[in-house]
Formats: structure tokens, C-alpha cells, sequence
């Protein structure tokens, strides 16, 4: 990007927020349909189970690990089992240098049928044949809700690349999961609004634990040295939420009663008008040190995880759908916003949270609330 | 009735046609013919060293035309015989060419027909020494305002009793004739508002009894009833000064004359046996009917279409305030660009293709972030150009087009400046002379910060940390040294922009919120030019550092640091009378430090675009570039202007480039021009030419793209006919073809990597493109009161990213754009302006779906066919007001611009919902009135 241009777009930015943007347009907090808020990958069968901290979970894999993928579904009526999404599983190796849904993209037009089952070497063939395996992708993982599978050892893998999951679903009632996946692997543009589409990676790595574990299983790798163990990271693991505190407020945000953990899909009651205010700790000690390369791998910095946590309603309004800190907090104030009708449907109302941790770790929470007259 | 033209006897004596006419009207039978046989003479006469009026930005080294002989006008008799002959001005504009005679006499102000005949054949019978420049015989363009009053009518037949009195003689009072007496009046004549002295002013003084003591009012000048006793008359020298010996003492009217200036008459009452002792200020004309033309600073190897623009055209109208670099968008193949901004889109090209130019080195940008103002101050330029396309081999890494900008050197008729202040921002001038040289300097500086912090709401979710500010600065030494001219230059630009946006629940300052902006570049040149004989040298090195950063949140850095070194030199040489040669070489170094921090690219569901991280990266997070990068790029060029006849030339040239450190090669690229004069008013031009460019993105960048790409490259083609008509307009018209090829695009292959593993290439030469269209230009030239252009461009911008895939059109596509803009000057220094634009939408790639992106919880848009869509047509109409007051030692002005005054609503930006299923448009601005002040001195 020129200066020019890049000038340009700092004016045209700044121009952008000062004129007024996102008039008229749906709210990215109100939930009104069928959603796909996370996916995070779990590591349900690590190599060294022993190297995960109790109560944590890992995000990354390495080749021969199974993994399960939990989507968390949201609806305007609360939590969605996502099998009522009819889901399909594309499953893709997605090589270095490519950004998520690109290794999918790469092969349209094409279509459910032509995909082939995945087909994933075990270690234990690989082990026979002793070396990692070409597998054909992209590749159809099935259509389980919470797909579960064996990080390939294949050649792709072993040179770093990650897995690429692509969900296709659809609003129950709505246009069929098929068709939804036929035109969307057909390369179209212009695709059937109540259709669901979601990608996730399956992160292989770090590079350095990955290249650690294939010299120890006696995988030959040409030109490559065995790492210093001093610059194997720790693995990736995902962020916890460890308490979900709610109160009532006045309108200068004084605390009106004392504020009250809400278990995770709890209730908590309260009455039209008032406004909740809702705190949320995911430990700062979680967030994990971690290096990149810089200048294609001769050298690393240090980079540290941030949280950044998004909220989500199903009725009223929020002060602000994101949060940044550790400690992180938003208030709820209950009254109809937007297209919202005078109270939610039955009385009941849902906030959905969802924090990352600025690398492949993802944790959620949900609570109900209920409106009493 | 007679009125002649007077030569006074000197060689630097030019006649003052409005001073004779009147003194002939008004004295009948005086003939103040020179005497034929008396030889021009170096000395002054005693009334002074008469000079002709020239305005002040006249090159110091200009000697005007000296009139050689005198010729006699005859009112018409039939004319003179009217019930009510017409009187008044005409106002004739000539050339003295090169030869001393006169040519394209034009009428600029017509009185009678029979008048204006009567002038045309005077003028025509003038004969002149030319006007030289640097010893050089040019062209001198002039103007003159001849004061055409009738002969009195005859009186009646005298009586019986008076037959025998002798008619009484007029008393002859002209200086030559009367004995040298004393002084009796001495005064200086000076501009208003620049404290100047204007030299050559006509002085005329005659009897007022019974008139009012002061200055006489404009609607109470009349010519007197009856002959006057006597009269006086003189003209000022070099310094302004006049003296009058034969003035009788008692009331007395004094009349100053002075070409472009306003009229002055003062009544003043002289004792017995005294001296006055007097200074006027006169105002120079809203309508200067006196402008220079300097042809030998004009380049003569030309191109198909160049737009030469004169900064005071400029600088009044509608939507510059008062930035002369602002108008050029308003020039045809020039796009539109989205909320005003800044960016040069030059028939099709992408902003970066073209180059601008200042003092024969390039400058980083033309303009302070946002496009508010331009980064050199446009009252210090001399001449600037736009040349489109197929620009000659003087300039080079460009495949687009070419803004060239001469400065000027200071004023050395004294001290001057301005300051000046808008909405925007406050600037300084201040110019002067220094030595046998001058000196320029400037400043601005925005306030825009200030005016934000107090506009911008308290609640909004937009924070400047540091609100939008920019400065930029000059200063300049011109110095004459052995025969040539030197300059000595620096001048440099900061612009800064902090944004923070903040959630409402933010417990901490969260630096992911944060959009902050660093440009800034500092340059000091060196110049020397030296014309010896037939031969032009040409020498100058520079040095310049820039520092560019952009950071988003935690999510984009980006920052260049950049030392450049580059050298021009060029000899030039007139072969012949029609031919000339130009050889140069240009030398750029550049030593960059980049640190670019960023994730890869997304996938797209109709593929990928191409870009993302190395081997062994994790491309889940950003991707970081550090190194430094030394990059030359020293150049030959060449160009021979051949004039075949005195109506045929043809221009071929090349430019050889050798790349070193960023898309390595050797470029050649040939260039030819051919030109036809098919009449004194009618060119055809044509021209071929490859052009190649060789520029640092993160196309090549090592870890975002590939460093083995190779230069761009372009072919243009072009074809254009102008023609000239009277008065200063001018038509052109303009067919253009370029083909551009071994452009960055996104290529899907693996490549071998340095390390001999397979890693994406991301980036490949394999673009092409190609622009088509044609310009059409109406100009009229600032010389009287209407100045402004009507310009229309139509044209294609394609581009192919992909063997085998159909073209695609280019983001900066406009295919119609029509410009109408015009300013006319109104009596009292009042001007109005207006601007009309009408432009088709820029087009946009339609989104229309999305696929969640579960890591981040972003959204990965599902895009239509690129740029498949189009914006709605752009219309706009802009109005200025200028008001000029000018007081004796100052001058003041004051402007209203007042953009899109019916508050047209054009969308210029699509804004999607978050999951792109729904869209609304981001408006251009609304009308918004601007207010300027300039006082200068």
C-alpha cells in the first residue's frame, strides 16, 4: 500500500466515524438468529497429559493428538444444540502463508459429493511406512455436531501446516444444510441469508514442539536440526472464565444490590427497566508468553496474549458489545432497544460472552435472565 | 484633429498612449513629435528615465521593448461630426515580436468600431526594438489603454468687433519650451498595498479653481469645460518621483495615469513661491490589463498534453482554498477522489503510479494527510504542470503520470509577505532580496486539532490523542553566480493523527483501540543553471529522509524509515534554429529501514488474493518484517527535438534505468513525440513511449510478498489536437491508450524457497492492465475578467490479475468526469467562482454474505466478481467569494468558499452490517462553508 493510499485511508477512515457510520444496520450484539459464536478446538488426548495444568485445556495439537471441536450455538431462545444446525464438516490442510478459509476457497467450484471421506494416516501407519503420508484434501470430516479427529501425520502437517475446519450449516426450518453447502462450494456470492457458515484451525504447533515431537518418534526430517529446548514455548491453552458476577445498578452505575456468581447457564432475575451490570475475571495469569518469527524464522520476539472478550444479547441494550481487560465488566440495561418487542419472549432474555486470547484459546459463558413485572 | 504619439528622446522611452491622447484632446495643435533627426541617447532626459510598466513578477533580467518611432491616429471625421462622438477607452493587446513589429493585434475593449479600427492600424505601424531576456530577443506581450477623447467642437464665426484681435495663441507650457524654472511640485508615486514605486506614471496638472481641496471622487472626474490656462505634465522615473516646474500657484488639479492601475486626481492648493511636497498610492486594477509573457523559460521539447497552470489562476478558485495544488484534480484525466482527499489518480493510474516533482526531485506526497492542504505553499511556485502520459525521459519510475513544480525565486523589489489564516490552518510568508539574489520562507501550520477537540462530542467513541495536525516549512536563497542562477533549498512536511477508540467499559487504556500516523519528510537541495551561449547546464543534488508509520491497534504496524541521495545533471545544447538536445542523468539511493507487522490474508470464496507468511511462520498470528534495504537507481536520459521544418518536430528519446535492491533490472525505455503545427493556432501531437516503475509495497516485501518481482511497466499512446482563439481560450482534445504489464498480482503457486523448501510465492509479475479514453479541454486564460475551463474525460481502467482470467475494472475507475469551473473578477476586487462536477461512482467489490471466523470472532466476507459494482454518479456544485481591500501599505482579503452548496448526497462508501447481508452508504460531506484571510504586504 502506498503512503498515498495509506494516508487516504486514515482520512477516509476518520471521515467515516466523524459523518456517522452503521445507521439503520442489525446490531452485531442482538442475537435474532441461529449463531456460530465459538468453536474452540480441545485436545481431548494429549501425548503428555501430565503437561496440562489441571482445570486448563490445550489449543493446539500435534500430529497423532485427537481433537474435538465444542461449537457453542446461540439462538434468540437461549444455547442451540448444534445438531439442530445439521452441520457439515469440511476438514482442509491449510499450508503457511495462507489465512483461514482459503485452502476451502482455493478448490471451488466443487460440491458435497465430489469431496472425498477424510482419510487420516494414523502414527501407527506412519510408523510402518516411516514417513508421514500425502492425504487428499480438502476432505469431508462428517456431518457430527462435535467432530472429533486424529491430527494427521501427513506431509503437510509435518511441514507445518494447520487443519482448516469449515462448518456449513442451517436455521432450523430454514434453507437445507445441501443446499446451503452446494452453493457455497459452487462459489457463489450471493448466498441464502439464514444459511450458516464457520471456519476454524485446528492449530498444529508451535513449530518448535512440533519439530521436537517428530524427531522423538523417529520421523526423519531432511536439513532440519532438533531444537533448543530452552526455545520449545509451552503449549497453547485456552483462557478461562472463573467468575460471572451480576448486580443491579442505578443509572450512575452505583451497585443497587450486592453482586451475585452466576453459574454458567444460570438465571438471574430482575425487573423492566433496571440496568444489570455484569463482571467477568478471566485470570491475567493465564495469559501465556509466546514468540513469533520475525524475517521468514531468523529470529523470534516475545509476544504476550490479550483477552478481548465479546458479549451478546438476545433483548435490551448493552454499553458496549467488547471488552479488553482481565477484569472486564458491561451493563445491561433492560428495556426494549432496537426492534426489540416490549419484553422478551416469555419473560426471558439471554447474554451470551464469549474471550479470546489473541491466539487459538477461546472460553465462553452464558446466563438467562428474567424479567419479572 | 491630430493626436500623436510622443518619443521623448531617450532609448529607454516607450510611449504612454492614454497620457498623450488626453493632453492632445485637451490642447489641440500641440504636436509633441521628436525631433526626427535627434539619436536615442543613454542619458535620462530631464524628466526622467522612462520605463515601461512591467508587473512586479517580471524576471530582473528582462529589458523592454523601446519604441522607435511615432505614429499619428486620426479621430474620423464622420465621427467627430456626431451629434455625441464617442469618447472613452480602447484598450489594444499586441505582440512585439522578436523583430520589433507588432502582430496579433486584438481589440480587448472595444469603444466605437470605427475607433477600434482607427487603434489596430496605430498599433500596427508601431516599430519597437524587441524586448531581450538574459540578451536574448523575445516576445513581449502588451497591452495599452488609449484615452480617445473628441476634438471640441469648432467654436462660431467671430463677431464684427473682434475681427481685428489676433486669436490668441494656446500658451505653449510643454518643458522643452519653457525656461528651467524651480520646483514647484515634487512627489512620489507608490502602489498601494506594496509601498512599490511606479515608474512611468503620467503626471498632469492643470488649473481647479473653485474645486473641492482633496482627491476627486470617481464620479466627479470630468474632463474641464473649457480649455484650461495652462497645463503641466511630466511622468515618474525609476523611483517613483516626479517633478513639475511650470505650475502656476493657486488651486490645482493633479492628475495620475499609470498602465493597470487606477486612475487618481487630487485638487491641491500651491502658495506663491511654494513647494508641495506630495506621495500617492495608487490601486492596481482588479482587471490588470498588463501581463508578461516570458517564452524562454518554456521547455522546447513538449509533450502531447501539458497543463501548465499559473499559481494566482488558481489559487481563487472554488474548492482550493486557496491551494493552487488542490486545482490540480479539477484538470481533465484527473479522477475524483472520495471525500476530497488528496490522492492524484492520473487517467486511471493508481496514485502511487505517477510521481510529483519539485525542483527536478521527487516528493513523497503532494498533500497533508486527508488532502486539506497541499505540503509546499502554492504562492511560491512559478509554474506547475500536469503531464497525463507520455511525459518526456526527464522523468522516470513512473507509469502513470507526472505534477511538475517550479519555484520561484523571491521578490527584490523590496520586502514582502503575507500572512494567512482559514478554517484549517495559519501561514506565513516572508520574501525579500539578499545581496544581488532573494530569499523566500514559509510556514503553516494547522489548528484543525484545536477546532476538533471542541467539535467532536464527549460521548462520542472517538478519542483523539492526537487530534489530525500537520505543518510544512520552506526557505529558499536564489543567488546570481557567474552567469548562472543558484539555489540553495530546504523544505519539509509533519503530519500526525492519534486515534483511540474506546469501548465504554474500558477498565484500562487498551492500545488495540489505537489508530495513530507518523509522515514526515525534511529536504535541502542545491541548484545551479547556467545558460552559455547555445548550451543549458543543469546540476543539482538533494537529500531526503522520510519516516512513515501507520499502527492499528495491535493488529497492523507499519514503519519506514527512508535516506535518499539523488543527483540530476543535464547539459542541453540549441542545435540549429529549430532543433535542440537534452542528456541527463538521475541518480537515486535510497537506505530504508522497514518493521512491518501484520496478519495474513484472508481466503475468499471466489479465491484467494494472495499475500500471508513464510514458511515455518504460525499464520495464525501477525507476521513480522524487519530489515533495512538499500535500493540505486541511476538513470541516462536523453531527448532530441528535431525540428524538421518550422511546423514539424519530431522528439525521440529513451531512458535507461538501471535497478539495484527492489525489483532489480535494466529498464529501457524508448520514448518519441511528434509534433505539427498545422496552423500559427492548431498542434497535433502525437506520441509512444515505455515507462517503468520500480516501487517498495508489500508486494515485494520479503516475508508479506516476493522480492524477485520485477518493474512495472506501461506502454502509452496518445494523440492530441489544441487550438488557440483570441482572447486567451483554448480547446484540446486528447485520445489515450495505455498497456500495462509485469504488474505485482496475487499468484496461488509454490516456489522453491531460499532455503530449497517449497514455500507460496504470494506474488507474481503476471498483472496487466490497460486505460483508454479521451480528454476534452476548454480553457480561457487569466487575462481580463472570466477565466476557468470546462474539462471532460471518458475513459476504461482495466486490469487482469490472472493468464486466462477476463479483465476486471481497476479500483480507481471513473468513466465519466466532467469538470465546469469558472471565476470572474468583479469591479471593487470582488470575485465569484463556481465549480461543477459530475463523475461516475468509483467501483467496489460487492459483498454479500459471510463466513464466520471463529478464532478471532470476525467475519471473512464472501465477495462478488471484483469491482463488479459501481457507486452512484457524483454531482456537486462549489461557489467562492473573494473581496480584496487594498490600503496603502497593505492589502487584505477575505474569502467564502462554500463546498457542495446544495448538499448533494453521494455515497462514497459502502458500510455493511457485521455479517454483510445488509448495507447502508457513507455520505460525501456536506455543505461546508469555508472562511480565509490573507494580508500581505
Amino acid at each position: 500500500m502506498s503512503r498515498q493510499c495509506v494516508l487516504c485511508a486514515a482520512a477516509v477512515t476518520s471521515m467515516s466515524v466523524l459523518t456517522g457510520c452503521g445507521d439503520g444496520l442489525p446490531l452485531f450484539e442482538k442475537i435474532v438468529e441461529h449463531r456460530i459464536l465459538s468453536a474452540p478446538v480441545i485436545v481431548t488426548s494429549p501425548h503428555d497429559p501430565e503437561a496440562v495444568p489441571q482445570g486448563y485445556a490445550r489449543a493446539e495439537a500435534l500430529p497423532g493428538e485427537t481433537v474435538q471441536l465444542s461449537p457453542f450455538v446461540v439462538g434468540p431462545d437461549g444455547v442451540v444444540d448444534a445438531a439442530d444446525l445439521d452441520l457439515r464438516w469440511i476438514a482442509c490442510e491449510l499450508f503457511p502463508g495462507r489465512g483461514e478459509f482459503a485452502c476451502l476457497s482455493e478448490s471451488f467450484p466443487q460440491s458435497l459429493d465430489e469431496l472425498p471421506a477424510c482419510d487420516f494416516p494414523t502414527l501407527e501407519e506412519v510408523a510402518m511406512s516411516g514417513a508421514p503420508a500425502d492425504i487428499e484434501t480438502p476432505c469431508f470430516l462428517g456431518d457430527d455436531p462435535n467432530p472429533t479427529f486424529t491430527i494427521p501425520v501427513s506431509v503437510g502437517v509435518v511441514s507445518g501446516a494447520d487443519i482448516e475446519l469449515t462448518a456449513i450449516g442451517s436455521t432450523p426450518g430454514g434453507t437445507p444444510t445441501d443446499r446451503c453447502a452446494a452453493d457455497i462450494l459452487a462459489g457463489k456470492d450471493n448466498l441464502p441469508n439464514d444459511c450458516i457458515y464457520a471456519v476454524q484451525v485446528a492449530s498444529v504447533g508451535s513449530k518448535a514442539r512440533l519439530i521436537d515431537w517428530l524427531l522423538s518418534v523417529g520421523i526423519e526430517l531432511d536439513e532440519v536440526e532438533a531444537p533448543d529446548p530452552s526455545s520449545i514455548d509451552d503449549p497453547d491453552l485456552h483462557p478461562r472464565v472463573t467468575s460471572f458476577r451480576v448486580s443491579v445498578v442505578d443509572d450512575s452505575g452505583k451497585e443497587l444490590t450486592d453482586p451475585v456468581e452466576v453459574a454458567l447457564g444460570g438465571e438471574f432475575a430482575a425487573k423492566p427497566g433496571q440496568t444489570l451490570r455484569i463482571d467477568t475475571t478471566s485470570p491475567e495469569s493465564d495469559l501465556q508468553d509466546f514468540r513469533i518469527p520475525v524475517n521468514l524464522g531468523a529470529s523470534l520476539e516475545d509476544r504476550q496474549e490479550q483477552y478481548y472478550g465479546q458479549w451478546f444479547i438476545t433483548w435490551g441494550e448493552l454499553l458496549s458489545n467488547e471488552s479488553l481487560d482481565p477484569e472486564s465488566y458491561n451493563e445491561w440495561r433492560l428495556k426494549p432497544a432496537g426492534d426489540d418487542a416490549e419484553t422478551p419472549p416469555d419473560g426471558v432474555a439471554h447474554l451470551y460472552y464469549v474471550v479470546r486470547d489473541g491466539r487459538n484459546g477461546a472460553a465462553h459463558w452464558w446466563i438467562s435472565l428474567r424479567i419479572e413485572p | 484633429m491630430n493626436m500623436h504619439f510622443v518619443w521623448r528622446g531617450s532609448p529607454r522611452t516607450v510611449l504612454r498612449p492614454s497620457w498623450c491622447f488626453l493632453l492632445g484632446a485637451m490642447v489641440p495643435g500641440i504636436a509633441m513629435a521628436a525631433p526626427p533627426d535627434q539619436a536615442p541617447t543613454d542619458e535620462p532626459d530631464d524628466v526622467g528615465d522612462l520605463q515601461p510598466q512591467v508587473p512586479d513578477a517580471a524576471p530582473d533580467a528582462l529589458r523592454k521593448p523601446v519604441l522607435n518611432n511615432a505614429v499619428t491616429l486620426e479621430y474620423p471625421e464622420a465621427l467627430a461630426s456626431e451629434s455625441n462622438p464617442p469618447s472613452g477607452q480602447v484598450v489594444v493587446q499586441y505582440v512585439v515580436g522578436v523583430d520589433g513589429k507588432t502582430k496579433e493585434i486584438e481589440v480587448s475593449e472595444s469603444l466605437h468600431p470605427d475607433l477600434d479600427a482607427a487603434a489596430v492600424l496605430a498599433v500596427a505601424a508601431l516599430e519597437y526594438e524587441p524586448a531581450l531576456y538574459e540578451g536574448e530577443a523575445v516576445e513581449l506581450v502588451l497591452t495599452i489603454a488609449i484615452e480617445v477623447t473628441p476634438p471640441p467642437k469648432p467654436e462660431p464665426e467671430p463677431g464684427p468687433e473682434s475681427a481685428t484681435q489676433p486669436a490668441a495663441e494656446p500658451v505653449d507650457k510643454s518643458p522643452e519650451h519653457d525656461p528651467p524654472g524651480p520646483v514647484r511640485i515634487r512627489g512620489i508615486v507608490l502602489e498601494a498595498g506594496q509601498r512599490q514605486p511606479l515608474s512611468g506614471s503620467i503626471i498632469m496638472v492643470y488649473p481647479a479653481k473653485g474645486a473641492k481641496l482633496g482627491r476627486v471622487p470617481f464620479r466627479k472626474r470630468q474632463p474641464p469645460d473649457t480649455e484650461p490656462a495652462w497645463t503641466s505634465g511630466t511622468e515618474t522615473d525609476q523611483a517613483g518621483v516626479f517633478e513639475l516646474r511650470d505650475v502656476q500657484e493657486g488651486r490645482v488639479r493633479i492628475v495620475i495615469m499609470t498602465q493597470g492601475f487606477e486612475r487618481l486626481e487630487h485638487v491641491v492648493e500651491l502658495g506663491n513661491n511654494e513647494q508641495l511636497d506630495l506621495k500617492y498610492y495608487q490601486v492596481r486594477m482588479n482587471t490588470n490589463p498588463y501581463r508578461t509573457e516570458v517564452e524562454t523559460d518554456a521547455d522546447p521539447i513538449g509533450e502531447v498534453r501539458r497543463h501548465k497552470l499559473k499559481p494566482e489562476e488558481l489559487a481563487k478558485l472554488p474548492g482550493s482554498n486557496g491551494d493552487a495544488l488542490k486545482a490540480l484534480q479539477d484538470f481533465p484525466g484527473v479522477a475524483r477522489s472520495p471525500f476530497g482527499i488528496g490522492q492524484l489518480t492520473i487517467r486511471g493510474a493508481a496514485p502511487g503510479d505517477s510521481a510529483v516533482y519539485l525542483g527536478g526531485h521527487e516528493l513523497p506526497s503532494l498533500f497533508h494527510f486527508g488532502g486539506i492542504t497541499s505540503v509546499f505553499n502554492s504562492s511560491l511556485i512559478e509554474e506547475m504542470s500536469l503531464v497525463p502520459g507520455n511525459f518526456d525521459s526527464r522523468y522516470g519510475n513512473a507509469i502513470g503520470g507526472v505534477v511538475d513544480i517550479q519555484t520561484r525565486k523571491g521578490r527584490r523589489d523590496g520586502y514582502h509577505g503575507y500572512v494567512k489564516a482559514d478554517i484549517f490552518d495559519a501561514a506565513i510568508v516572508a520574501e525579500g532580496p539578499i545581496g544581488k539574489g532573494s530569499f523566500t520562507l514559509s510556514g503553516r501550520r494547522s489548528y484543525i486539532d484545536a477546532i476538533l477537540a471542541v467539535a467532536i462530542p464527549d460521548d462520542a467513541s472517538l478519542n483523539f490523542s492526537v487530534a489530525p495536525r500537520y505543518y510544512d516549512y520552506s526557505a529558499a536563497i536564489d543567488y546570481p553566480i557567474a552567469g548562472g542562477d543558484f539555489t540553495a533549498r530546504v523544505l519539509g512536511s509533519d503530519d500526525r493523527l492519534a486515534l483511540v477508540f474506546g469501548n465504554d467499559n474500558d477498565e484500562q487504556p487498551d492500545v488495540r483501540g489505537n489508530l495513530d500516523t507518523v509522515i514526515w519528510f525534511h529536504r535541502a537541495d542545491l541548484a545551479y543553471r547556467k545558460k552559455w551561449h547555445k548550451w543549458t547546464f543543469f546540476v543539482s543534488p538533494s537529500y531526503r529522509r522520510d519516516f512513515f508509520s501507520l499502527n492499528l491497534g495491535s493488529l497492523f504496524r507499519f514503519d519506514f524509515t527512508t535516506d535518499r541521495f539523488s543527483g540530476r545533471a543535464e547539459v542541453a545544447r540549441e542545435v540549429g534554429e529549430r532543433s535542440h538536445w537534452r542528456i541527463g542523468t538521475e541518480i537515486v539511493t535510497d537506505w530504508t529501514a522497514v518493521n512491518i507487522k501484520a496478519p495474513p490474508v484472508q481466503g475468499n470464496a471466489t479465491g484467494p488474493r494472495g499475500g500471508g507468511g513464510p514458511e515455518g511462520a504460525d499464520q495464525l498470528t501477525p507476521l513480522v518484517s524487519k530489515y533495512s534495504l538499500f535500493t540505486a537507481r541511476p538513470a541516462l536520459y536523453s531527448t532530441f527535438r528535431w525540428g524538421i521544418t518550422d511546423r514539424v518536430a519530431v522528439s525521440p528519446g529513451f531512458r535507461l534505468t538501471y535497478i539495484e535492491g527492489l525489483r532489480d533490472g535494466v529498464t529501457f525505455d524508448p520514448r518519441i513525440t511528434a509534433e505539427v503545427k498545422a496552423t500559427d493556432r492548431t498542434t497535433v501531437t502525437g506520441a509512444v513511449g515505455i515507462y517503468s516503475q520500480s516501487r517498495n509495497t508489500p508486494a515485494n516485501d520479503p516475508t508479506f510478498g516476493n522480492p524477485r518481482l520485477k518493474p512495472d511497466q506501461a506502454a502509452h499512446v496518445s494523440l492530441g489536437v489544441s487550438q488557440e482563439f483570441s482572447d486567451g481560450w483554448t480547446a484540446s482534445g486528447t485520445g489515450f491508450y495505455k498497456y500495462l504489464w509485469s504488474l505485482a498480482a496475487a499468484s496461488p503457486k509454490l516456489i522453491e524457497g531460499p532455503d530449497g523448501q517449497q514455500r507460496p510465492e504470494l506474488f507474481d509479475n503476471a498483472g496487466v492492465g490497460r486505460i483508454y479514453g479521451g480528454e476534452l479541454m476548454v480553457r480561457k486564460d487569466m487575462t481580463n475578467k472570466l477565466y476557468g475551463w470546462a474539462a471532460y474525460t471518458v475513459s476504461r481502467s482495466e486490469i487482469r490479475q490472472r493468464p486466462g482470467e477476463s479483465f476486471s475494472l481497476f479500483d480507481y475507475d471513473q468513466t465519466h468526469i466532467l469538470t465546469l469551473l469558472a471565476a470572474y473578477r468583479l469591479p471593487r476586487n470582488w470575485q465569484i467562482g463556481a465549480r461543477f462536477r459530475l463523475a461516475s461512482g468509483n467501483p467496489f467489490t460487492p459483498d454479500n454474505d459471510a463466513v464466520a471466523q471463529l478464532r478471532e470472532g470476525l467475519q471473512i466476507q464472501i465477495a462478488g466478481d471484483y469491482n463488479s459494482s459501481r457507486m452512484r454518479l457524483f454531482h456537486q456544485l462549489d461557489v467562492r467569494v473573494d473581496k480584496a481591500w487594498t490600503f496603502k501599505r497593505v492589502k487584505l482579503s477575505v474569502y467564502l468558499d462554500i463546498q457542495n452548496i446544495y448538499n448533494a448526497k453521494n455515497p462514497e462508501l459502502i458500510n455493511e452490517s457485521w455479517n454483510y447481508q445488509q448495507e447502508t452508504t457513507v455520505n460525501s460531506l456536506p455543505i461546508i462553508p469555508s472562511v480565509g484571510l490573507k494580508l500581505d504586504w
